[in-house]
């Protein structure tokens, strides 16, 4: 009797508990607010603005409740800072959407971020920070079929700032886990992953001269192969032919393939890639330009470099056409070592190189397919190159430092970093010292020195910084960034400002005051221009 | 403006589940791990401890640092608390590939989770890395903390101490 009583009420706690659980609903959210006053200095060539105020604001609002769950996101802009898109002006509601599970099943309507493979076809993905969104706003269907597949079906219109895009975007990805679905292979140490995705758009033929296809698809295959330490990742793209503006309304069929291989040892890591891009620039309205209505995402293979002069010649994916390769090796000398010395020491090396690829001008009746390329044909022209070393040393249990070298090779007659088209090809010489000295606890005092040499585009420029972190909430730093190097002495300018920070759980405000660079902020595969400023901006995030 | 009517709607259906003890769980979503399989973040829950999930990125100075700054007290952490440390990275498809042998290039022992195009980082609201979280073995979110400054990690521990089991 005893213990099936006892049994008995177990059970009806936990039914009760589970009961209150599937009723919980949860808000949360997350917001960010940056504005700026600007000043007018001539000497910077700054802009001469009407309005001298900028303000980015969001707030996502999200909704839990069981299966449902729900958000939306308010945007203000009033007007954009500068170096974002001035279309963004104004406010509203660019994103809501609902979502509903069942078991296997997800539903989503209104808008969603998906990405197939590695973005070649299709990612569509948010950067405050970039301005950047190109959310679909449709339905979208995510279905775990069987053990082991997995099933995406998405259709509806990209965002355009706060209206739509005219195209239509529709796609499908299976995913296959070879491990799951053969049983002999289900407890083999070789993992295999595949996929097959597709996208397709749709815009009508406004064009009175040619005849454009109103339907353009995109295929890609995929596989990610590993065992032990090793692992291989490749996928291949192939897209029908999409005269726009970005290839100049050529018919030809785009490609993209990537390749990379990993090993991942004991201390000791290295990663190797190649690819090739041809015409694969793909957007939901052939005639835009910029960052507009991009479906698919192209990942550059460079390095993303954080130390600020490192960040001013940055590389970005060139669509229309580039064949690239890199290795990046990481290793830790131990403790005690003959590299390692008393706290070990820590290696970054990274090397790579994008050039175009070779095209031959179709001429005659069939000039319309624009060029014939040889797949296996490396371009003559060197694109981009990188070649750094960072080395990270601890030196005494409270000093750490950092030391890297860096060596870019940019052609900007192809990239357009500067729009002084007087300026070909810039080599930069980018020397780092980072050293972090931990003066008691919870309280650092951290030094950057940086310079910069370089003949080409403005000249040689040197920074230093002083950052002073406070217990764990506050920060505040000084910084200098002066172009000693320019040619025109009265633009031999310092940069000079400071900034000071406040965290406090997943709130965060920060004070900046002084001067900016111009200067080229990317994430990931897009960039935008910031053009230089002077004036006190405030941001504010919080999550909740 | 028909789509202002949405938030008292929201706000009403919110507010109709509090009163109960509502600690926010770690919601469901699917990320990659270094091997290419698919995960349910719901299963990265340690049945032992605590579990604690860090955003990061190779290209976050900050979170690199932390990381790093964490690598050599993890194995008594483990030892004492039971803790889990699982380290997602927001990295997208250009950096990726280069995670794993990244993580091993500075001998890391985390559990790595790949969140490439952002689904995990946008449900728990992560707008600014590093962000870490500390859950408990019912998955409830019961600590975060944005950012990060050198000592950090002295205050994480002390949570972590504070909230785990007494053997």
């Amino acid at each position: 009797m005893q213990p099936g009583f006892l049994y008995g009420q177990e059970q009806q706690g936990n039914q009760e508990a589970e009961q209150e659980q599937e009723e919980a609903s949860y808000i949360h959210g997350d917001f960010q607010s940056d504005a700026q006053y600007y000043i007018y200095e001539p000497k910077l060539q700054t802009q001469k603005l009407n309005e001298q105020f900028g303000n980015n604001t969001y707030l996502n609002l999200l909704y839990d409740r069981g299966n449902l769950s729900g958000g939306l996101r308010f945007e203000v802009y009033q007007p954009p800072l500068l170096g974002y898109d001035q279309r963004f002006k104004g406010s509203g509601i660019p994103f809501r959407f609902v979502n509903y599970k069942w078991k296997e099943l997800s539903v989503t309507l209104g808008n969603f971020y998906e990405q197939i493979g590695s973005g070649l076809i299709y990612r569509s993905y948010w950067e405050f920070g970039l301005g950047f969104d190109n959310s679909i706003d449709g339905v979208r269907l995510r279905y775990n079929m069987l053990e082991g597949i997995t099933v995406k079906a998405f259709a509806g219109k990209q965002r355009f700032f706060f209206d739509k895009g005219p195209g239509i975007v529709r796609g499908a990805d299976a995913e296959f886990s070879m491990n799951e679905l053969i049983p002999a292979f289900e407890l083999s140490s070789t993992k295999i992953n595949l996929g097959l995705g597709m996208v397709s758009k749709y815009q009508a033929d406004d064009d009175t001269r040619l005849k454009l296809p109103e339907n353009v698809a995109a295929f890609s295959g995929r596989a990610k192969i590993s065992k032990n330490a090793f692992s291989l990742e490749a996928e291949y793209a192939r897209k029908s032919s999409d005269p726009s503006l970005a290839n100049r309304k050529i018919y030809r069929p785009g490609e993209a393939l990537i390749i990379t291989t990993g090993y991942a040892g004991s201390g000791f890591g290295i990663s190797a890639g190649v690819k090739r891009i041809d015409n694969f620039d793909f957007r939901s309205n052939r005639n835009a330009a910029l960052n507009d209505l991009l479906i698919n995402y192209l990942p550059p293979m460079t390095p993303q470099h954080t130390y600020r002069l490192a960040t001013l010649y940055p590389y970005a994916t060139q669509p229309t056409g580039e064949m690239g390769a890199q290795v990046d090796v990481f290793y830790n000398a131990k403790e005690g070592s003959w590299l390692g010395g008393k706290y070990g020491t820590n290696f970054t090396l990274n090397y790579s190189r994008i050039n175009g690829i070779q095209k031959q001008a179709v001429t005659g009746p069939d000039s319309a397919k624009g060029y014939n390329s040889d797949f296996f044909a490396v371009g003559e022209n060197t694109y981009y190159q990188n070649m750094s070393v960072e080395v990270s040393k601890k030196i005494s249990p409270k000093v750490k430092t950092n030391w890297s070298y860096i060596f870019i090779e940019a052609d900007n007659e192809i990239l357009r970093i500067t729009n002084n088209l007087d300026v070909k090809t810039i080599y930069a010489h980018i020397a780092v010292a980072d050293i972090a000295w931990k003066f008691k606890p919870k309280n650092t005092l951290r030094f950057e020195a940086q310079n910069l040499y370089t003949q080409q585009d403005n000249g040689s420029w040197a920074m230093a910084l002083i950052e002073y972190q406070m217990g764990s909430n506050f920060f505040f730093a000084v910084y200098d960034e002066y172009n000693y190097g320019n040619k025109i002495e009265s633009l031999k300018v310092h940069y000079l400002g400071a900034s000071a920070g406040y965290t406090k759980g997943t709130v965060r405000v920060t004070l900046n005051g002084g001067r900016q660079r111009a200067g080229v902020f990317c994430v990931g595969g897009v960039c935008r221009f910031v053009p230089a400023s002077s004036g006190v901006s405030m941001s504010v995030a919080a999550s909740f | 403006m028909k789509k202002l009517l949405l938030i008292p709607f929201l706000l009403s259906l919110a507010f109709s589940g509090f009163g109960q003890n509502n600690i926010r769980k770690l919601p469901e979503v699917s990320l990659k791990n270094l091997k290419g399989e698919t995960i349910n973040s719901t299963s990265l829950l340690n049945s032992e401890g605590l579990t604690v999930i860090n955003f990061w990125a190779t290209w976050c100075k900050p979170c690199m640092l932390e990381l790093s700054n964490i690598k050599d007290l993890y194995a008594d952490w483990k030892k004492e608390t039971k803790v889990k440390i699982v380290a997602v990275s927001i990295d997208d498809s250009r950096n990726t590939p280069k995670v794993g042998p990244l993580v091993s290039g500075k001998g890391w022992t985390y559990d790595i989770m790949l969140d490439a195009n952002g689904d995990f980082k946008r449900a728990l609201n992560v707008n600014n890395i590093p962000h870490t979280f500390v859950v408990n073995t019912k998955g409830e979110i019961i600590w975060q903390h944005n950012s990060y400054a050198p000592g950090d990690e002295d205050e994480l521990y002390e949570i972590i101490q504070k909230n785990s089991a007494k053997p």
